[in-house]
């Protein structure tokens, strides 16, 4: 039994409703607890004058899986931009925008972050994802596994089977593969793709499979609100990157028709054609639409000037966009009946009309959705820049002089025609701590996270007070991951193994005969190593804990 | 070393005392780096060894020498150290004796000289400046690092003896002039800049090549069937060219009298890529 407090720090903790209260924080064994001021704790922290919140955690980052490996392959360059540091706990990893496992793991907890999610999970590489996951230290971890574009699930869409079978179906994926929940990327535009469709909008039909984007969302929608899981659809919503296709992207929220959903990296989706360029800001209508439908969450994806490189399952706009690559190399995949996957290495340039403009439009999204807790904050890392840069958009957010600075910087026509401009709103430390903290695990359903409630687990972050906010955020002075102290001055001085969280919903077994009777007919791998057990689960994972997450409602029978 | 030698100087030279255990990696030890340091204070700089930080001391003996700029002058097998000048930007290397992997890789300007060989990847990704080697090269040398898309882009690198395998892969600009016999692949994937070659080529020689150019002072190699003669008229652009080569002396001297022959290729790539053969 080990017992800490952390003592007159300042608590901003906006899933209990406290907002810059001094007091105490008690832990035992991992977790946070009452502590009677004159009780004797094995270890006492000075944290007068100082920010305490909980750690942060990350629900779109690329960190696992086949795609992030092809980026470090396809990039060794940026595993020479830098040498591993001096730090003895650290064992050599490197990269820049596509570190290795370790210094993922090192890197993100500098920063206060204890928490990263794996977005695009295919389910034939979901034993690879947990497992370079389980080789990240110190954060605990989840993915979402990719449906939509599998070419099961738009066959019996197609064939108008049942949609209980679907379900069960959808249930079963995310059961086998241990996913904390489900991304549809490009719906059926991956599939498309392979059936020569250059795009495909939102009531478009699939060349084959004539059916929409709209039925593939919707389906998933309605799917995963039946099943009781907590974090709902993970959508990449269709046109990634296409100037105009922010009505694609309000076409899609239309197709919920009021389930929940969560669009992801929506600053990529809200391009529209105006100008000279036919290429503008749609923020201010996407904002709107989100302000109106509380049933739909975002996160962001900002991008970050610097190079850097896209990795993406949207093997249909990844191919439109390889020419862009640079360096000018890029890889495109087809992953059996299941996805796909495109890497085009980016460097985003502050003098380009077209990376001014999104730069603009990201924080535009961030400054205009009135309720900060549907809205989180991501790079889409790597995609429009490092986690890294997590310190510096705080800092642009909650500093407009700052933001007006780095704004005149860019591109003259954007420096001086973008909505930005005339937006004053600085966020506060409390709509960061729910941007990247409280939010993400309201949204992910996890309860004990992402707050500093009695029993929370005690994942930590203290942060020096510095009206430079991207200073403050860079270097915490301590970090804790349940109870363990992993940071101190920005400095490792512990590297724990992080936990899975991963979901088991309830499906019915019957559909497994019709799964194994379709990979036996049309797959390479044999169906009865799809499933991931718990005991395999704990070896990927590195030897860290399993943390089911309970799921809602109906489906929660444990 | 007595104090009243412990001078600040621009010059430095370097003995080496003992062969290292492991690669030494002297990136960063390059003249304007130095310039103004005691030889104390260079003796205690560090760099690694394996996995090592250790001060250069520990293998070197470091003493001060006059010069008219920025200068280093290393003595000894120096075989198993890396990196040597690598993004060279002013400032004059020379090695008496043998060098490891990554001469001059990366080198903007200034000037490296080796009296012996080096090893793989010499001038890599070289951008400008001069770098000679008075020995043989090793593989990948005037190449891209692994996962480069260009390889040297710049400058003039000259070696005396052979040339290993690749060399000038992906080379983009520069002129590399290789006195000895080249393995195989020479000039892959070539996407501009000029080789000249008086030895004997490997297998492949071209492979891949987009554009730049060849030329083969000595043996004359037959060229593969993805290149093709053309009946251009090339006598003005050889006179500049052969003229430039010919201060590299022995086989490039006398190359101007020769009237050669030209082909194109490699045509299985972007087949722009010329072979001038004068003999």
């Amino acid at each position: 039994m080990s017992t800490l407090r952390l003592k007159g720090g300042r608590i901003i903790d906006p899933a209990n409703g406290i907002d810059g209260e001094v007091r105490d924080i008690g832990v035992r064994d991992g977790r946070i607890v009452a502590l009677h001021p004159a009780e004797k704790v094995d270890r006492e922290f000075d944290v007068s004058g100082m920010v305490v919140m909980a750690g942060g955690i990350d629900m779109h980052t690329h960190i696992g899986g086949g795609k992030v490996n092809l980026a470090r392959m396809l990039l060794p360059e940026d595993h020479r931009a830098n040498r591993a540091p001096d730090n003895p706990l650290e064992l050599a990893s490197a990269g820049c925008c596509t570190p290795g496992t370790l210094a993922t793991g090192y890197r993100y907890a500098e920063m206060g972050y204890t928490a990263a999610f794996e977005p695009a999970m295919a389910p034939s590489n979901a034993r690879h994802a947990h497992m370079e996951m389980g080789d990240t230290p110190i954060l605990d971890h989840g993915a979402y596994v990719m449906l939509g574009n599998d070419e099961l699930m738009l066959r019996m869409l197609a064939e108008g089977q049942d949609f209980e079978r679907i379900r069960d179906y959808v249930g079963w994926t995310i059961h086998a593969t241990r996913a904390m929940g489900v991304k549809v990327v490009n719906p059926g535009g991956i599939s498309a793709f392979k059936f020569n469709q250059r795009k495909l909008d939102v009531d478009e039909d699939h060349t084959h499979w004539r059916i929409t984007p709209r039925q593939v969302v919707q389906t998933l929608a309605r799917a995963l609100t039946e099943l009781g899981i907590p974090h709902p659809l993970h959508i990449h919503a269709s046109n990634l990157g296409v100037p105009g296709n922010i009505g694609s992207t309000l076409a899609t929220i239309a197709a919920l028709e009021g389930l929940r959903g969560h669009l992801t990296h929506v600053q990529f989706h809200a391009y529209g054609t105006e100008g000279a360029r036919k290429f503008s800001s749609a923020a201010r209508e996407l904002a709107e639409a989100v302000n109106a439908n509380p049933n739909v969450s975002i996160d962001v994806g900002q991008i970050t000037f610097g190079q850097t490189v896209t990795a993406s399952g949207d093997t249909m706009r990844q191919h439109a966009n390889a020419d862009l690559g640079s360096p000018r190399k890029w890889i495109g995949a087809d992953i059996e009946c299941d996805a796909g996957c495109g890497i085009v290495p980016f460097r985003y340039r502050e003098e380009s009309f077209v990376n001014a403009l999104q730069w603009a439009i990201g924080l535009e999204l961030f400054l205009l959705v009135d309720d900060p807790w549907r809205v989180v904050l991501t790079t889409d890392h790597p995609n429009g820049g490092p986690f890294t840069s997590y310190p510096h958009l705080i800092r642009l957010l909650m500093d407009k002089s700052f933001r007006d600075e780095q704004l005149a910087k860019l591109h003259p026509e954007v420096a001086v025609n973008a909505l930005l401009r005339g937006i004053g709103r600085e966020l506060s430390l409390n709509e960061i701590a729910i941007m990247t903290r409280a939010a993400p695990a309201r949204l992910l359903g996890l309860a004990d996270r992402g707050q500093l409630g009695e029993g929370a687990a005690a994942d930590i972050a203290v942060y020096r007070e510095d009206p430079d906010r991207e200073a403050m955020f860079t270097t915490p002075e301590y970090v804790f991951k349940d109870g363990e102290l992993v940071v101190q001055r920005g400095r490792l001085v512990a590297t724990p193994v992080g936990g899975t969280h991963f979901l088991e919903p309830e499906f019915d077994p019957a559909i497994e005969r019709m799964l194994a009777k379709y990979a036996d007919e049309h797959l390479a791998t044999a169906w009865r190593h799809a499933a991931i057990g718990r005991d395999e689960l704990c070896a990927c994972a590195n030897g860290g804990r399993l943390l089911a997450c309970p799921l809602h409602g109906r489906g929660g029978r444990k | 070393m007595s104090p009243a030698n412990d001078r600040d100087a621009n010059a430095f030279r370097l003995r080496l005392r003992a062969q290292p255990a492991l690669r030494l990696d002297l990136a960063g030890f390059v003249p304007q780096a130095l310039g103004g340091e005691t030889p104390s204070g260079v003796a205690r700089r560090a760099l690694w060894h394996g996995n090592e930080q250790v001060p250069i001391g520990e293998f070197f003996d470091v003493e001060a020498m006059a010069a008219d700029g920025p200068e280093l002058v290393f003595e000894g097998d120096l075989s198993r150290c890396d990196g040597l000048g690598r993004g060279l930007d002013g400032g004059r290397i020379r090695v008496e004796g043998d060098v490891g992997d990554y001469v001059g890789s990366g080198m903007r300007a200034g000037e490296i000289v080796v009296t012996g060989s080096a090893g793989l990847l010499a001038a890599c990704e070289m951008a400008g400046g001069r770098l000679e080697v008075g020995g043989d090269v090793g593989d990948y040398a005037a190449s891209a690092l692994p996962g480069d898309m260009d390889g040297m882009r710049g400058g003039l690198f000259i070696v005396r003896g052979k040339a290993g395998a690749r060399f000038g892969d992906r080379m983009r600009r520069g002129t590399a002039v290789v006195f000895g016999d080249a393995g195989d692949f020479l000039a892959s994937r070539l996407v501009a800049g000029t080789i000249a070659v008086a030895g004997a080529v490997g297998a492949h020689c071209g492979y891949g090549m987009r554009r730049g150019t060849l030329i083969f002072a000595g043996p004359q190699p037959e060229p593969p069937p993805t290149f093709v003669p053309t009946g251009h008229d090339v006598q003005v652009i050889w006179t500049l060219l052969a003229r430039s080569l010919a201060v590299h002396g022995g086989p490039f001297a006398a190359l101007a009298a020769a009237r050669p022959r030209r082909f194109v290729g490699d045509l299985a790539a972007d087949g722009k890529g010329e072979w001038l053969l004068p003999a």
